[in-house]
């Protein structure tokens, strides 16, 4: 009898024996297994032929087409690619074999483990982490350690920075040797505080000492800086400082901060005295250079180079530092928590942090029951 | 409709814009174009319909055009004979619908038949006791025929035995073992199809 | 086009449907009962959270948001700072003299907040009178010649409580999880049911109907206005007010269904709009929410045998007996013919119906000539609540009906 039309007769032999499903006529297309044109294009591993071989057969008739066996110069791209690649996977396939009956040979006690335990350390073997710290696993940074956001720190970096540039101007040394003393002793620190700057444009004759010891004094003190490397220099500076220290102790100045903001930034100043380094030109491409890296080595502040292009008197290097050239956007909560429009209205809540889903469960009464039952759980 | 569509049938002189222009006469295909729209659009300018409203007399009044398909009418619609005597809409109908004929009124579905009356109590216990007697023997439909009566008034008269009752269902039952999954399916859905006459759908 | 659910017909071919309507009921005798004892007190059965609460308060006292955890429904004062519930405010474009305060009392159920001074309950008790008053008395006031169980199918259609869900669940109104003093009281606040519990039991029992156990005994359509509720399903009795704390801490238990919740939402935001906004606004607001959703009557009939009930109906009125006639048809002979047959009594047309056979054609014309007899709407219909205004016209009386065919 002939099966009846709107019965699809599945192909796969089910395990339950015959079963006939009810398919309208619409589906039945779709329910059927895939066709044969999907296909047509799939090679098999068997035929060992190229495509273009293939070709020329069909197009020829027969299995022995006449001229050459490849006309167009040998293999393709491709073809060549895959002839490179697979002769060493075959000989990967040949060796493995012989691998395995190498170990088979020599280990005949041979167990796969189990665990880990027991199993040689594979890696480092000697323990490089348990070593001490070595010196060259340390890290010291170029800055200092706090950055520094707020005006009178700035101004202070900034004017340290003027300061002593002008001094290896006058002095004639190379101007990025500043940076090898991270922070100066205080003595030394209220003599560069003491200094005034005139904003003349000149970077080599600008400074103004308050006397001509501290003249003396800063400029033997900056003499050693380029010319040694950084450790002595600084030991040194230190005990110059001692006696600066003596010095200072005898007499001229006498505005000095207290002495239990030793640890502050600064020594504990709060601003500069005069605001002569903010005209300070920043067009030599050298004299910038060395300004910028001792000017972010004290404040803390990266110039990028989009920034530092633009940058070309110390004003605006401070200005930078201080976020006035690109301020951190303000928050929207704020901006909307100011609107008075919106805050009269009584179907809107303006709420300054993002609404998490733990809010949400806590207005619908779900938080409690979570809570209570990772408490029961003895997971809180 | 379709003598509207034959209908232009005019000498070509009187259709000028068939005629190529000159200046047309270099693109060929746009002209084909514009002469077969037109003759479109002129087709389309058919006469309207007599119920759209005799435009004819009152061709500079505005009207307003009410041609509904044909369909039932709305059960909200309340017929005239149902309105109750208070309402207005009752005497307003009826000064509006001229009257009709009975002659007129469409040939009805099935005769009435006209009921006689002519069973007496006798005839009745006569039919009972019968019934009660042989039920196989006098069923429904015989009893029926013989006493000149519709079978709803044996029904109503008499009942049959509970035995009868069940060699009946016994009846039907071997009767309906024997439908095979189309018969059976079939009557399901009549009985489905006649629920929905009285939901209406 | 606003669809409403349909799920009642007439006549004796649907079974009656087991539904939970008789909720609101009982709470409106335990309601009369509470008004009856005249003791505001809470009774002593309530939980412990209620014991600690002063006897009869008028305003919860005002406590740290630390301490919101303790009580079973949002403070008062929440009510201000939401924005649920103001949005939901001016959604409903309720009256500005309904203050967010009952609104948000309006969504807290009896389920979640055991306190009549705190939970809807005497809101709900309230708006369900209103709402089936006024439905009611729209529906027989504009068809008064709909048959009984047509009545009730259309009330649980206009105010049922799925439609009741329905609305709520278009207002935008959403549920907590759990009920508790820290929610955001612009949600639904109620207990659910516990996982796995009968939302519609088969059986109601417990009626007030005599013999209620005889279930095979035939209920007439008009005992079903005595005992049952306003949609004619079964509902339970109310219980003696001795009886009432323990039934209250069983129900407390139990939780409520969501539907239910939401119809109680709905009964009593209507309750709050009379109570504060005054008889017009509430009927500006049942008419512009309940009856401003579309209901085609004529689909809640179903007929088992209308040549009959037709020809009653024309004895019943002294109209000639109906004859049905063949109007058109086409096709007798073919696979598809169509018959169009008009029952006429006399010279008049009654109704007309088309069907593939003269048998459909003949049954089709006849439940149209039903339905045209039912479904009779007199004009300028007035009900009887509009008298209630100020400056309103005398009363001229409604068109009452002789009733359905019965036979």
């Amino acid at each position: 009898m002939r099966p009846s039309l709107r019965l699809l007769n599945l192909e796969v032999p089910s395990l339950q024996g015959s079963r006939a499903l009810y398919v309208c006529s619409g589906c039945r297309q779709e329910a059927r297994p895939r066709p044969i044109a999907a296909r047509q294009f799939l090679r098999h591993a068997s035929n060992a032929d190229s495509l273009s071989e293939r070709v020329r057969r069909k197009i020829w008739g027969t299995d022995n087409p006449p001229g050459e066996k490849d006309p167009y110069g040998g293999q393709g791209v491709l073809e060549r690619k895959f002839s490179k690649q697979q002769p060493p996977k075959q000989e990967e396939v040949a060796e493995q074999p012989e691998e395995v009956e190498d170990l088979t040979l020599t280990d005949a006690s041979y167990e796969p483990a189990t665990t880990w335990a027991g199993l040689e350390r594979v890696g480092h073997l000697n323990r490089w982490n348990d070593y001490p710290r070595s010196e060259a696993d340390t890290y010291e940074s170029f800055a200092v350690k706090t950055k520094h956001n707020q005006k009178g720190p700035l101004s202070l970096a900034a004017h340290q920075a003027a300061v002593e540039i002008c001094l290896m101007h006058a002095l004639n040394k190379p101007l990025v040797s500043v940076c090898d003393v991270t922070e100066h002793e205080k003595p030394i620190f209220d003599m560069i505080y003491e200094c005034k700057i005139q904003p003349n444009g000149e970077w080599s004759k600008a400074l103004e000492y308050p006397n001509k010891r501290t003249q003396d004094t800063l400029a033997y003190i900056f003499e050693q800086i380029g010319a040694q490397p950084a450790a002595p220099a600084a030991e040194e500076t230190a005990e110059d400082l001692v006696e600066a220290s003596e010095l200072e102790e005898n007499g001229e100045i006498a505005d000095e901060p207290a002495s239990d903001s030793q640890d502050a930034p600064f020594f504990g100043y709060q601003d500069v005295q005069d605001e002569g380094f903010l005209s300070l030109p920043l067009t030599d491409a050298v004299t910038k250079f060395a300004y910028l890296k001792r000017f972010s080595q004290l404040s803390g502040h990266y110039f990028p180079d989009p920034i530092m292009q633009q940058i070309s008197t110390v004003k605006q290097a401070v200005a930078y530092a201080q976020g006035e050239l690109n301020k951190k956007p303000k928050k929207l909560a704020e901006y909307l928590a100011e609107d008075q429009r919106l805050l009269s209205l009584p179907n809107v809540k303006i709420f300054d942090k993002r609404r998490t889903t733990l809010h949400r469960d806590d207005e619908m009464g779900r938080k409690k029951i979570i809570e209570a039952a990772l408490r029961a759980r003895g997971l809180l | 409709m379709a003598h509207c569509i034959a209908a232009p049938k005019r000498p070509l002189v009187a259709l000028p814009f068939l005629l190529p222009s000159p200046c047309e006469s270099i693109a060929l295909a746009l002209r084909r174009n514009q002469s077969s729209y037109r003759r479109t659009k002129q087709r389309l300018r058919v006469k309207p319909d007599a119920s759209f409203g005799s435009s004819l007399t009152h061709t500079q009044e505005d009207h307003i055009v009410h041609n509904p398909p044909s369909s039932a009418p709305s059960v909200y619609l309340t017929p005239t004979k149902f309105l109750p005597s208070g309402d207005i809409r009752r005497n307003l109908r009826l000064a509006s619908v001229k009257n009709n004929d009975a002659e007129a009124l469409p040939p009805v579905v099935r005769a009435p038949s006209e009921k006689k009356y002519h069973l007496t109590p006798s005839d009745i216990r006569e039919i009972r006791r019968l019934r009660a007697t042989d039920p196989m023997m006098w069923s429904r439909l015989k009893l029926a025929k013989h006493f000149e009566c519709s079978p709803i008034f044996i029904s109503l008269v008499c009942e049959t035995s509970p035995q009868k009752k069940e060699i009946q269902k016994r009846v039907l039952e071997a009767v309906q073992s024997r439908w095979g999954s189309k018969r059976r399916m079939a009557r399901e859905d009549r009985q489905l199809r006649k629920d929905a006459w009285g939901r209406d759908e | 086009m606003k669809r409403l659910q349909l799920q009642r017909w007439s006549g004796s071919v649907l079974s009656a449907q087991a539904r939970t309507g008789g909720r609101l009921q009982q709470r409106l005798y335990t309601a009369i009962r509470h008004q009856s004892t005249a003791s505001p007190a809470a009774p002593a059965g309530h939980d412990q959270l209620i014991r600690e609460q002063p006897q009869a308060p008028s305003i919860r006292p005002s406590r740290p948001s630390q301490s919101r955890y303790n009580l079973p429904s949002p403070p008062v004062e929440a009510a201000r700072e939401s924005a649920k519930l103001a949005s939901l405010h001016a959604r409903l474009y309720l009256p500005s003299r309904l203050p967010l305060e009952t609104l948000a009392r309006s969504l807290v159920d009896a389920s979640a907040d055991p306190d009549p001074n705190f939970n809807n309950e005497s809101l709900a008790t309230l708006g369900h009178d209103l709402l089936t008053q006024y439905t009611s008395e729209y529906l027989v006031c504009t068809y008064p010649r709909l048959p009984l169980t047509v009545v009730f199918a259309a009330m649980y259609a206009y105010v049922g409580p799925k439609t009741l869900a329905a609305m709520a669940k278009e207002w935008g109104v959403e549920s907590v999880a759990a009920p508790g003093g820290e929610v955001d009281p612009g949600y639904l606040q109620f207990r659910r049911l516990p996982p796995g519990a009968e939302v519609n039991p088969e059986l109601i029992t417990g009626t007030e109907r005599p013999h209620e156990e005889e279930t095979h005994w035939r209920k007439s359509v008009t005992s079903r206005v005595v005992y049952d509720n306003e949609y004619g399903d079964p509902v339970k009795a109310g219980v003696p007010p001795s009886e009432l704390p323990e039934r209250e801490a069983k129900n407390n238990n139990l939780g409520v269904s969501h539907e239910q919740a939401s119809s109680t939402f709905v009964h009593a935001l209507m309750g709050a709009v009379y109570l504060h906004a005054g008889r017009p606004a509430a009927k500006r607001f049942f008419e512009q929410h309940f009856l401003s959703r579309h209901l085609n009557i004529s689909d809640l009939f179903n007929f088992s045998s209308p040549a009959r009930d037709l020809a009653r109906l024309c004895a019943r009125e002294n109209f000639d007996a109906p004859v049905a006639r063949i109007i058109s048809e086409t096709g007798r002979k073919s696979r598809s013919p169509v018959f169009v047959v008009g029952i006429y009594s006399g010279a008049d047309k009654l109704g007309e119906g088309a069907g593939a056979s003269l048998l459909e054609a003949r049954f089709r014309a006849c439940v149209a000539s039903l339905k045209g007899w039912y479904l009779y709407s007199p004009l300028n219909v007035r009900v009887p609540s509009s008298m209630e205004e100020e400056g309103a016209a005398p009363w001229k009386p409604v068109h009452v009906d002789l009733g359905e065919v019965i036979i």
